[in-house]
């Protein structure tokens, strides 16, 4: 499954006095079992696209395919596509409501009108997914849990929907790293396993480049820079233009490449880095 | 529809009304309604319309804008207007429909308590329309504050209307992105009946609320931090102060109603 | 007790438990904040580090052990107000710590409070905007600013108080890296050139390793303390404790398991620059 988004325009407030062009021609094809990291900083339309992904925000104009369903056409049934493109907002846990959390997590499934057994099914294997305990959890409040619980749990009721795309919009915000380390755990191993293709909107250039295999840059409604993170992560200077940071092994492989040393291009992983330099200090091992 | 509302929004601006004491925009507001409502005749009610007039103009507003302000009230208006006919007993028969006679008394009644309406609302308009809230709810704080002698809670009042005015926009923002959250999740709701369109409610309110009140338990604690104490020895930033201006729409205001009353009489 | 001049905040043997509690949230802290200096508390969630925080400022009372705020003693309610002015504090979501709907009102709502007359009132919060680079949205509202620039304020009204020390209770972690930095950098100039001494309560390493002192807690305890250098140095320690290390340290750790001669107290990456360079001159 694809989606395919084609000269996409989105005016924000269009007519009033204070009208900004929040998305301005995004051509992009977001292609299956693909892991996305969607970085930009505040403002530059990162949050506003993916809200296109399922029809969320329709677009002013241009057009947003996804699996060859047009979004904006009325015959498409947005619920079917909001099925298939899971989209888990910053802080989802401010989105729960259910007295347990089964329930909860039950709410999207029972949208999607299946039967219980069906329901009950989905419920179990999207805690199994997100490491929560069934047995010792299924019935407890979500108003009981800690942070980090509560924020899986609502990665769960997304989960539970069996989208084959899954949005998530900085899942990892305010959370402390241990925190951090499971939700991107999760996340990665959802890729891997289930094959479900990821799109993650980051802040962190450091998570972004451990997990991600194409780097969207957005830029003032537009896209800025798309590809792998090793090239993506190499025009330090244009990145930190667009006010973003990069990742601190590139940083270093740079300053260590003015000092003259023999660091290879593109080279963006704290465990490259660490190779590279062994590398040169053997070599000087060598020649002493 | 909910655009159209004039009563309550700001009008920035830099005129002679904009600048008067919040306190004396407020005393002025319910001496023109106390106005309003003593008028009894058709000239008075021109009159009034014109001083009103003289006021939006000074105020830098289209009298458009204002006049729009009531078009969200007009059921209101035709709701009393229409009552005003049916329940209001009279002599001059107009037309006789057998089980209901349209009287001239009850047909003035109506027109005059509607018009009554119009001008309340209009009125009102031109004061939130040129006091910002913040002065507002500083001049209501110390317009109230003889009261709290006898223990009425002006402080606590102004207080609870500022805390509200700021927080309504964060709350719009968060109803709105629940409500996008849950549509994710394949929430609906715009179709169903009333009942089932209750019930979609939940999902979206149960968290709204639950983020309400934890948002108040943290500004409480902020507030606290900040050495918050209730309204006893607290001064405040801005200090109202009565000026020419003030007495100048004072005086305006009671020529107004001095003809009004003479008017009256006159026409009774 | 301790000299207050030196130390702006003494906590001795200090606990709190919240009530209906079965175990303590806080156990056993001593601890101090000196005169100037920036102070980084750190912990996973749940750690007691955020308690730890309120019992500065004497929104909690110590159940066991005692606070001086600048030589005043929390458990004394007639000091509440005067240790509240001595600690300011600044917390974690933005939208929640403002309470006027313009920003210099709420600049000024602390001063309002504490009784300040209205002349004075309106040159101490210019002061203060102008202080965390403000000024110019001094008129408007609130939710039309940026994460960063709501921190800012919120460190506005608390700086329009006088205070000696600031409490920064993860303050940044709501906020993207450009408000972050906006917020740090604000914190880090108040200390330095107003001589303001700084907590920050953070589970962000890169903001704690530019700290002089750093304590870590752990189920209510201090776990570790040091200078970021001592702290970060002990790796796997660190790690166990819920936590990162910078990715500098983390790469010098890694290093010398490889047998290279790099500081294991590398930080940043001028540093672990400056180290690569060293060992190739010395090979």
């Amino acid at each position: 499954m694809s989606i395919v988004i084609e000269h996409l325009n989105y005016v924000y407030m269009a007519g009033g006095p204070y009208e900004t062009k929040a998305l301005n021609d995004i051509n992009l094809t977001i292609s299956d079992g693909e892991f996305i990291g969607l970085i930009g900083h505040t403002g530059s339309g990162k949050s506003t696209l993916v809200q296109h992904l399922n029809g969320l925000i329709m677009p002013t104009s241009g057009r947003v395919l996804v699996d060859g369903m047009d979004l904006a056409d009325k015959a498409t049934d947005r619920r079917a596509v909001r099925q298939r493109v899971g989209l888990v907002f910053q802080y989802p846990e401010n989105q729960l409501f259910e007295e347990t959390v089964e329930k909860d997590i039950a709410f999207g499934p029972k949208n999607l009108g299946l039967d219980e057994n069906e329901i009950a099914r989905r419920v179990k294997d999207a805690m199994r997914r997100v490491a929560l305990d069934y047995d010792k959890l299924h019935d407890r409040s979500v108003f009981e849990l800690s942070g980090g619980q509560m924020r899986r749990v609502a990665i769960a009721g997304v989960l539970a929907m069996e989208p084959q795309v899954l949005v998530l919009d900085e899942p990892c915000a305010g959370l402390d790293p241990r925190g951090r380390e499971e939700i991107l755990g999760l996340i990665k191993k959802l890729h891997e396993e289930a094959g479900t293709t990821i799109v993650m909107v980051s802040h962190s250039m450091d998570d972004v480049a451990s997990l991600a295999e194409r780097v969207i840059v957005m830029n003032h409604g537009e896209v800025a820079m798309d590809g792998a993170p090793r090239d993506v992560f190499s025009c330090g200077e244009e990145l930190r233009g667009m006010g973003l940071d990069v990742p601190q092994a590139v940083q270093l492989a740079g300053r260590l490449r003015e000092r003259g040393f023999d660091i290879p291009e593109g080279i963006y992983l704290i465990e490259e880095i660490r190779e590279a330099i062994l590398k040169v200090a053997g070599k000087e091992a060598a020649h002493a | 529809m909910l655009k159209d509302i004039t009563l309550g929004q700001y009008f920035p601006g830099d005129s002679a009304i904009h600048r008067m004491d919040p306190r004396m925009k407020l005393i002025l507001t319910i001496a023109y309604i106390v106005g309003v409502f003593m008028v009894g005749n058709l000239p008075g009610y021109l009159l009034a319309l014109g001083f009103l007039y003289l006021v939006v103009r000074i105020a830098g507003i289209s009298f458009r804008y204002i006049a729009k302000g009531v078009k969200p009230l007009r059921f209101i208006i035709i709701f009393t207007f229409v009552l005003n006919l049916f329940f209001v007993q009279g002599e001059t028969v107009l037309f006789d429909l057998g089980f209901w006679a349209l009287t001239k008394e009850a047909l003035q009644n109506a027109i005059y308590f509607a018009l009554r309406l119009v001008f309340l609302v209009m009125g009102t308009s031109v004061l939130t329309l040129t006091t910002s809230p913040v002065q507002l709810t500083d001049g209501l704080e110390r317009l109230m504050r003889p009261l709290q002698r006898f223990h009425f809670p002006a402080h606590e009042l102004a207080m609870m209307m500022t805390i509200a005015l700021r927080f309504i926009p964060t709350l719009l923002e968060e109803t709105d992105k629940i409500q996008k959250a849950q549509m994710a999740r394949g929430a609906d709701f715009e179709s169903g009946n009333l009942i089932a369109r209750a019930k979609a409610m939940i999902p979206l309110l149960v968290p709204l609320f639950v983020s309400a009140f934890r948002r108040a338990n943290d500004l409480a604690m902020a507030m606290e931090a900040r050495c918050y104490r209730g309204g006893d020895h607290r001064t405040r930033l801005r200090e109202l102060k009565y000026t020419k201006l003030d007495a100048i729409a004072l005086a305006g205001m009671a020529a107004f109603i001095a003809i009004i009353v003479l008017e009256g009489r006159l026409l009774g | 007790m301790a000299n207050y001049e030196d130390n702006r905040i003494i906590a001795s043997s200090l606990s709190y438990a919240y009530p209906d509690a079965d175990k303590s949230a806080v156990e056993n802290v001593t601890m101090r904040v000196k005169k100037g200096e920036f102070l980084a508390i750190l912990g996973h969630n749940g750690s007691g580090k955020s308690t730890l925080a309120k019992l500065f400022n004497a929104l909690y009372v110590p159940t066991a052990g005692t606070v001086w705020v600048c030589g005043l003693d929390t458990k004394d309610d007639d000091l509440v107000f005067d240790i509240r002015q001595h600690a300011g504090m600044v917390f974690q979501n933005p939208d929640n710590q403002i309470v006027a709907t313009v920003v210099e009102e709420d600049v000024a709502f602390g001063l309002e409070n504490n009784g300040v007359a209205p002349a004075e009132i309106r040159v101490r919060i210019d002061e203060a905007l102008a202080a965390v680079n403000m000024s110019k949205h001094a008129k408007k509202a609130p939710h039309m600013l940026s994460g960063g620039q709501k921190q800012r304020v919120a460190i506005a009204g608390v700086l329009a108080m006088k205070p000696d020390v600031i409490i920064l209770d993860e303050s940044t972690a709501m906020l993207d890296p450009s408000g972050r930095a906006e917020v740090m950098n604000t914190v880090h100039r108040l200390n330095r050139e107003e001589g303001i001494s700084v907590v920050i309560i953070t589970h962000y390493m890169s903001e704690a390793a530019t700290a002089d002192y750093l304590i870590v807690m752990d189920e209510g305890r201090i776990a570790m303390s040091g200078t970021p250098r001592e702290v970060f140095t002990k790796v796997e320690a660190v790690r166990k404790l819920g936590l990162d290390v910078p990715p500098m340290t983390d790469l010098a750790h890694m290093l010398r398991e490889n047998g290279l001669d790099v500081r294991a107290d590398v930080l940043t990456v001028d540093e672990m620059v400056e180290e690569v360079c060293r060992l190739s001159s010395n090979i």
